[in-house]
């Protein structure tokens, strides 16, 4: 039986940096992996979805500047071609991270991982069995489906199966608008399909504030997209060949495709939780305590943990568990603000807090700087759109912005929250004029107005 | 900016609360930015209007107006079809500063129900309203 240090079951970002860290600690590490390496984010998720948009920025750009009369012409994405470079990429990145963690000692083992119970992990198919003095559970997660809303891979596709289609769809209906909808969306709408997103929430993207997500609708609407708010869709399928989806308000929606995206489930199902002294919450992620610790001796990190379903968050956790195992870390895991960005056009960020979220935590307020009145906005002939600072009793508590390539400002806003930035103290830091970062700067000098 | 006092406000024209003005008249109306609004976005970079034939809803946006401060909307202040836009604004758009209720008109429209623009304000009525 081979025994190591530490068992990490799943080879996405989470696992990686969990693997990554122990070996660097000099611990001997082991890899339990049941899908391609590199997980959702790599293979199904994050990363195709950017090679996907990265190739259709040059067709929006051209857009904006054509709206204006300041360019014309036209530009065609070789679908085929996108496609099989987006999968060469994909398979070339997988394999190398294999290379690269056997190379630092890590070993690796295909297939599902079920805990046996004091350390040991079996593998399912071979029936190997691991021994280790830790687990790391980091198995991810799928798309989730609510009962009606089920993909049958035929015309009602989950995300996995929309990415990668053989054939764009003329027409397409999304159910759900938060990363994933928006993402798919606006690349299948560049390659000419009819969208119509339906959302259950009183806006698009309903994590954000309602103004931004206004100011992305406004562009959308532009661009000719049907968008249906404030009703659940109830059924989808697929009828004569083609995908009809039934609304609780009992209209009927009708487009060559339709793209499920509700939601996220974890994967849990092949670990034996319960055996293994793991509980799970209502919702099926694993329960963990304030050191990320599902049961002794067995951490819990990323997706299956649902905290916040982000590659970033499980990159940090898993770094959080690597450490705190090692006894580098004592203190409770702490997230910071969570930053997250989603890559259409325009383009959304978020650092910390929304003002909603504010809102229900104290004295909030919020103060915003417009796109118009950037250079760089103003440059790429794409003014509309915003950053807004949200204030929290008197604290910098969260950036967010929508607006041409605001998903870049991202980090910039991490680091002014962190840093507890504000009209005062921000005078120490020299911002880069023209650039769009500087309009951060600018929502964080207007006065602020309480909401 | 302009003290609401000196605001060009002309009697003879319809204004709506989202600061369109509407000529009335016996082929078409003219629509276009109150004095107000254009004092308030500055220069104007970018007019964005719509198709002839297009057809619009009371309060719907029909085009936008960009100005090296703000994007904003443009309501149609009643329902109805536009019969004419204003070509020059593509290559003018600066006339919605400098001639808001003349050469920098938006569009000429046929409204569904000709007595819905003697339902908006009156200059007096605008004017204390904002």
């Amino acid at each position: 039986m081979a025994k190591f240090d530490c068992i990490v079951l799943g080879f996405g970002p989470g696992g990686m940096e969990a693997a990554r860290a122990l070996s660097h600690g000099g611990k001997k590490v082991a890899i339990v992996n049941k899908g391609p390496w590199g997980g959702v984010c790599l293979n199904c998720g994050c990363i195709p979805t950017k090679l996907l948009l990265g190739a259709i920025e040059p067709l929006r750009l051209l857009q904006d500047l054509a709206r204006r009369k300041l360019a014309q012409g036209e530009i065609a994405v070789n679908y085929d071609k996108l496609q099989a470079h987006v999968k060469r990429h994909i398979s070339a990145a997988s394999a190398n991270l294999a290379t690269k963690y056997e190379a630092l000692g890590v070993k690796l083992f295909q297939g599902a991982a079920r805990l046996a119970g004091s350390g040991a992990v079996q593998i399912e198919g071979s029936g190997e069995i691991l021994e280790g003095d830790a687990i790391i559970v980091a198995t991810g997660s799928e798309p989730g489906f609510f009962p009606g809303l089920v993909a049958d891979h035929q015309a009602v596709l989950d995300s996995t199966d929309l990415m990668f289609i053989e054939k764009a769809p003329q027409s397409l209906c999304v159910v759900g608008s938060g990363a994933i909808g928006l993402e798919l969306a606006d690349f299948f709408s560049a390659m000419g399909a009819r969208i119509t997103l339906v959302e259950a929430a009183a806006h698009i993207a309903p994590a954000e504030d309602a103004d931004i997500a206004e100011a992305l609708a406004q562009s959308l609407k532009k661009r000719g997209y049907e968008i249906r708010t404030g009703v659940a869709a109830s059924r989808a399928a697929t009828v004569n060949g083609g995908g009809q989806l039934e609304l609780a308000d009992g209209s009927i929606l009708e487009a060559e495709k339709i793209l499920i995206a509700t939601g996220r489930s974890p994967n849990t199902s092949d670990l034996c939780c319960e055996a293994a002294g793991i509980s799970l919450n209502r919702r099926g992620f694993i329960e963990v305590d304030e050191h990320l610790q599902a049961a002794p001796g067995i951490y819990a990190i990323g997706d299956v943990i649902g905290k916040a379903l982000l590659a970033h968050a499980a990159i940090q956790q898993g770094n959080y568990a690597a450490n705190h195992l090692m006894g580098n870390y004592t203190e409770p895991y702490a997230s910071g603000p969570v930053p997250t960005c989603v890559y259409c056009h325009p383009s959304l960020m978020r650092a910390g807090l929304s003002a909603t979220e504010a809102k229900g935590q104290g004295e909030a307020a919020v103060s915003i700087s417009q796109f118009s009145v950037n250079p760089i906005a103003q440059a790429h002939a794409a003014p509309e759109g915003f950053v807004k600072a949200v204030w929290l009793d008197g604290q910098l508590a969260g950036m967010a912005a929508v607006g041409v390539n605001a998903a870049q400002l991202v980090t910039a806003a991490e680091l002014l929250v962190a840093g507890g930035y504000n009209a005062a103290n921000l005078q120490h830091l020299m911002v880069t004029h023209p650039s769009l970062d500087e309009s951060l700067a600018w929502a964080i000098y207007q006065k602020p107005e309480k909401i | 900016m302009k003290d609401k006092s000196v605001l060009k406000l002309p009697d003879d024209l319809f204004y709506s609360d989202e600061h369109i003005w509407i000529r009335p008249g016996k082929e078409y109306c003219e629509v276009g930015i109150s004095d107000f609004a254009q004092d308030q976005l500055g220069g104007v970079v970018f007019v964005e209007l719509p198709e002839k034939g297009q057809s619009f809803d009371a309060g719907e946006s029909f085009g936008n107006v960009e100005s090296v401060k703000a994007v904003n909307s443009l309501f149609m202040p009643v329902k109805g079809t536009v019969a004419e836009v204003n070509a020059v604004l593509e290559d003018k758009p600066e006339k919605l500063n400098s001639d808001c209720y003349g050469e920098g008109w938006l569009i000429r429209i046929l409204p569904d129900n000709p007595e819905d623009v003697e339902k908006l304000k009156r200059s007096a009525a605008y004017r204390a309203g904002l």
